[in-house]
């Protein structure tokens, strides 16, 4: 039954259904309700289509929407369009938040510019992948991309060789790094420096020959470099 | 034979008997209505006057079928046209005997209007009032019927397009009864992607984990008993479910600041190395007096540092998954802390809990590196006071963007730089949200050197309280801390979140839109009491009071107050040059607090739409009676001006009078009463003998 009454405001209630127009008292956050779908299921979960005095039309579900079209069409064509025609579209998926695009082939076209954030990861795979651009570059601290990573950064201007750094650097990026670390760690603690200086300054003795002793105890002063 | 000669059996011929009666319970017409087998619009009516006020001398089970006579609008069922005949047991209903004295063939023409006056709880006997639920058409748990089962407009509430919390703070007060929400996302906040590098992201992705998760709570503490086991149970769901949503969030944090760590390491390192270098040297060169020897024990011992500074760089991509998994825990103790103290999100407790955050971050990350610097101990030596704790502390610029980008080179502008940054379900774009990340890491500093004193005056913080520190979330940690953190703590910026004790008249929040420095005023009208004899109304205007400037789209108005208890004012800006020119309300809301009720009068009026087909000696009136003057140009109202200036009391509306035009849409702007409308007399100029 509809009751019309002195603010024009029309209802029809049915079981797990009803039906608001021109509701003028502010039900909610976007004011008085032009028209309100509003249906529940006996688990009490609701949905509802609200059209409000702030021109807001709202969709909501407490389960699932499902949008369906274009099964008796022939192939082509366009089925489901989403347009905005002065703002923004966002699509947001909350707390589990896995948002999956799935096509055969798709395109992501930006007539400006285009950012893609990753907190964590970005994977890119394919058989063929092919960056154009005027300019790309890198902004890593490692990996094999970058055109200064974290190695050359800290090496750079020192007396370390190139052809040493990259071999290092080859070693760190290439994969099965943390159980190499501990191992790596310990060797230098051990006295890598000391070896080196003591190597030195055998290849000297040969040419110094009176220094030898000399350069031993200064081997020593320098021992224990590169472990703590 | 008898029949016939005294009946004529024709509708009307034998005598016209009208009846009222009551639809009996439901059990009783499932013959009519049990498998689709009966035929007809039928119900079983217990008719007054006719049948006994008792089911004993006649059962519910033996009352006549009454078949229901359809509206003109509803159809028959004849080509599979008709309107299902929504009657339900206990309904009052009146019609006729299509055998009139016989009375054995009731008909149904109509029902009485039902009523949320009447009780009914009673059990379904006859002819007493009682509930139209059965066991098939089942009283819903929270809908807005329970109150009343009447489908009168004027008893029945509507649904709320608000927040549970929202809904039942309006049902309580104003005595409406239940009101249920539209959904369960009413209220909700959505963070929309606005920072400018991913660490601002997890940031403003935290704030609004946290102020959702008080908006469930909240929703949560409207139904049920905080004490129960029911409400402890759904809110450990809560937590959990948001620490596993946040510690997927916190990646871009993590990652924020390792790579902060080893972008400020960089130089370090490198000046390290160089000043070893000179050491070695020196020493070598001192010994030796031979530049090229010198040379080579310095270079040797560079070289030593290859392999430590390499297990640095080789840690870096696990240590990011490292600390993201192990902060589970942390999470959780920060949002079973922000449950257990929080009672009115601000700003502030989003920032609090992402400085704690954060103190947790920048605990794993330095102790996951801890073993890596070891092999570079030496190395420290010539690095001064190098610390990893110190350089996330006093990474702030490099948690705001992206380092190593020139100018020209710069990321594309934050999708919203022009819009805004979170959004709340059911409303729309909604101000807040901005990070401002140097205080939230000074808060975080202070509140770590707050548990770092309780520790040394041997009064340590546990768990979660460790990485909250002077936060005021917890405050209970400081007090217990005691004299050790005295001074420290104050220095935490105060973050009230409790429940305010004076709900204060709404402020105009005016954002988005590029530009900056807009602000206005409410004016109130409708004036209303509400619970306790608090004085509400809702916004029927809004003054300028600074235009801002840069603005170049129409900027997001929002009217909110510290309370959360006015709602649905819905207003929208107009801008001209850059500058916001006029908000004019849509909707006027409700609820809203105040504290001066001093009427406003009708300054200026906005043309939304000039209309068409106007004509010279269409007239604007309102609802005040007051009179404008009209300016009409090839059809279209292009000026408006009010002559007189009535107190305006509710949302004005104008009225065009018009037999031509249409389309025109006018919205009134107020403003106070000036005190001496004419103003002093300057000079007055004859114009006659000059």
């Amino acid at each position: 039954m509809s009751t019309k009454t002195d603010q024009e405001r029309y209802l029809e209630a049915y079981p797990k259904y009803r039906v608001d127009v021109n509701n003028p008292t502010s039900d909610g956050y976007g004011g008085s309700s032009v028209v309100t779908h509003y249906a529940w299921t006996d688990q009490d979960e609701k949905a509802s289509i609200a059209y409000g005095e702030d021109g807001k039309l709202k969709v909501h579900a407490d389960k699932d929407i499902e949008i369906c079209a274009g099964a008796s069409k022939p192939a082509g064509g366009v089925d489901i369009l989403v347009h905005a025609a002065k703002g923004d579209i966002k699509i947001h998926a909350d707390e589990n938040g896995n948002l999956t695009l799935l096509g055969n082939n798709i395109t992501i076209d930006a007539s400006k510019s285009m950012s893609i954030k990753g907190g964590d990861k970005i994977t890119m795979e394919a058989n063929d992948i092919e960056f154009r651009g005027n300019t790309i570059r890198g902004n890593e601290i490692c990996g094999n991309m970058a055109p200064l990573p974290f190695m050359k950064g800290v090496f750079a201007g020192t007396k370390v060789g190139a052809d040493k750094l990259s071999g290092a650097i080859d070693k760190f990026t290439s994969g099965g790094i943390p159980s190499e670390l501990t191992s790596a760690i310990e060797s230098v603690d051990t006295g890598a420096i000391t070896e080196q200086l003591s190597g030195v300054s055998e290849q000297l003795s040969g040419q110094l020959g009176n220094v030898q002793e000399q350069f031993g105890s200064i081997a020593d002063n320098f021992s224990g470099f590169g472990g703590s | 034979m008898e029949e016939s000669l005294f009946n004529t059996n024709f509708i009307g011929k034998d005598g016209f008997r009208w009846w009222i009666g009551q639809v009996a319970p439901d059990i009783v017409q499932k013959p009519q209505t049990k498998d689709k087998k009966g035929w007809g619009n039928r119900y079983k009516v217990r008719i007054m006057g006719y049948h006994p006020y008792n089911n004993v001398e006649l059962k519910d089970e033996e009352l006549p079928w009454a078949t229901v006579i359809s509206p003109p609008g509803h159809g028959t069922g004849s080509a599979g046209v008709s309107k299902t005949i929504r009657f339900q047991q206990g309904d009052t209903v009146i019609g006729f005997f299509l055998d009139g004295d016989n009375a054995q063939i009731p008909m149904i023409l109509g029902a009485f209007g039902n009523s949320s006056s009447v009780a009914k709880d009673d059990e379904p006997l006859p002819f007493k009032a009682f509930t139209g639920y059965t066991g098939t058409l089942k009283k819903p748990t929270e809908t807005v019927l329970q109150a009343s089962e009447s489908t009168g407009a004027v008893e029945s509430a509507s649904p709320m397009q608000v927040s549970q919390a929202d809904a039942d703070k309006v049902a309580s007060t104003t005595g409406s009864g239940n009101r249920a929400t539209m959904s369960s996302y009413n209220g909700k906040v959505v963070h929309l992607g606005c920072g400018k590098s991913q660490s601002q992201e997890s940031i403003s992705k935290m704030k609004v984990g946290v102020q959702n998760l008080v908006g469930d709570v909240t929703n949560l503490k409207s139904k049920f008993s905080v004490n129960t086991e029911f409400y402890r149970d759904k809110v450990k769901g809560l937590v959990s479910d948001k620490t596993s949503a946040l510690a997927g969030n916190a990646s871009g944090l993590v990652s924020g600041m390792t790579n902060s760590v080893y972008k400020q390491m960089t130089p370090m390192l490198n000046g390290g190395l160089k000043a070893m270098y000179s050491d070695v040297y020196a020493k070598t060169f001192a010994a030796t007096k031979s530049a090229g020897i010198a040379n080579k024990f310095g270079t040797a011992a560079q070289e030593a540092m290859i392999n430590p500074i390499g297990s640095l760089n080789g840690l870096l991509p696990c240590l990011t998954n490292q600390v993201i998994g192990n902060l589970s825990s942390s999470i959780e103790g920060i949002l079973n802390s922000v449950v257990d103290n929080v009672f009115n999100y601000v700003d502030c407790v989003g920032d609090q809990a992402t400085g704690a955050l954060m103190n947790a971050i920048t605990g794993q990350i330095s102790d996951g590196m801890q073993s890596s610097l070891g092999g570079i101990g030496k190395l420290m030596g010539y690095m001064g006071n190098f610390s990893v704790d110190g350089l996330i502390r006093g990474g702030v610029d490099s948690l705001l963007g992206m380092a190593g980008m020139g100018d020209c080179l710069a990321p594309p502008p934050p999708a919203g730089a022009t819009g805004a940054c979170t959004y709340r379900i059911g409303q729309g774009p909604i101000s807040g949200g901005a990070i401002d990340l140097s205080s939230i890491i000074k808060d975080a500093n202070i509140a770590k050197a707050v548990a770092d004193a309780a520790s040394i005056a041997g009064v340590p913080l546990d768990g979660v309280q460790d990485i909250m520190g002077g936060f005021s979330l917890l405050s209970g940690g400081i007090k217990e801390a005691g004299e050790a953190i005295s001074g420290i703590g104050d220095a935490v910026s105060e973050c009230n979140s409790a429940l305010p004790e004076v709900c204060e008249p709404p402020k105009i929040n005016i954002f988005g839109g590029g530009g900056t420095g807009a602000s206005a005023v409410p004016f109130f009208g409708n004036f209303n009491f509400m619970g306790q004899a608090k004085k509400t109304g809702s916004v029927i205007g809004i003054k300028m009071t600074n235009p801002g400037n840069a603005y170049m789209y129409p900027p997001f108005v929002e009217i909110v107050d510290n309370c959360g208890q006015g709602f649905g004012a819905v207003a929208r800006a107009t801008i001209k040059d850059g500058k916001v020119n006029e908000i004019y309300i849509v909707s006027e809301g409700l609820y809203y607090p105040i504290s001066d009720d001093t009427p406003p009068i009708i300054d200026t009026v906005t043309i939304v739409n000039p209309g068409y087909g106007y004509e010279d000696g269409d007239t604007v009136t309102d609802n005040f009676g007051n009179e404008y003057d009209t300016q009409i140009s090839y059809g279209s109202i292009i000026k408006v001006t009010p002559i007189n200036s009535k107190d305006v009391t509710e949302l004005p509306i104008l009225t065009i009078n018009s037999k031509t035009g249409s389309g025109a849409i006018l919205k009134a702007n107020l403003d106070v009463r000036p005190e001496t409308p004419q103003g002093e007399i300057k000079q007055v100029i004859d114009c006659i003998n000059t």
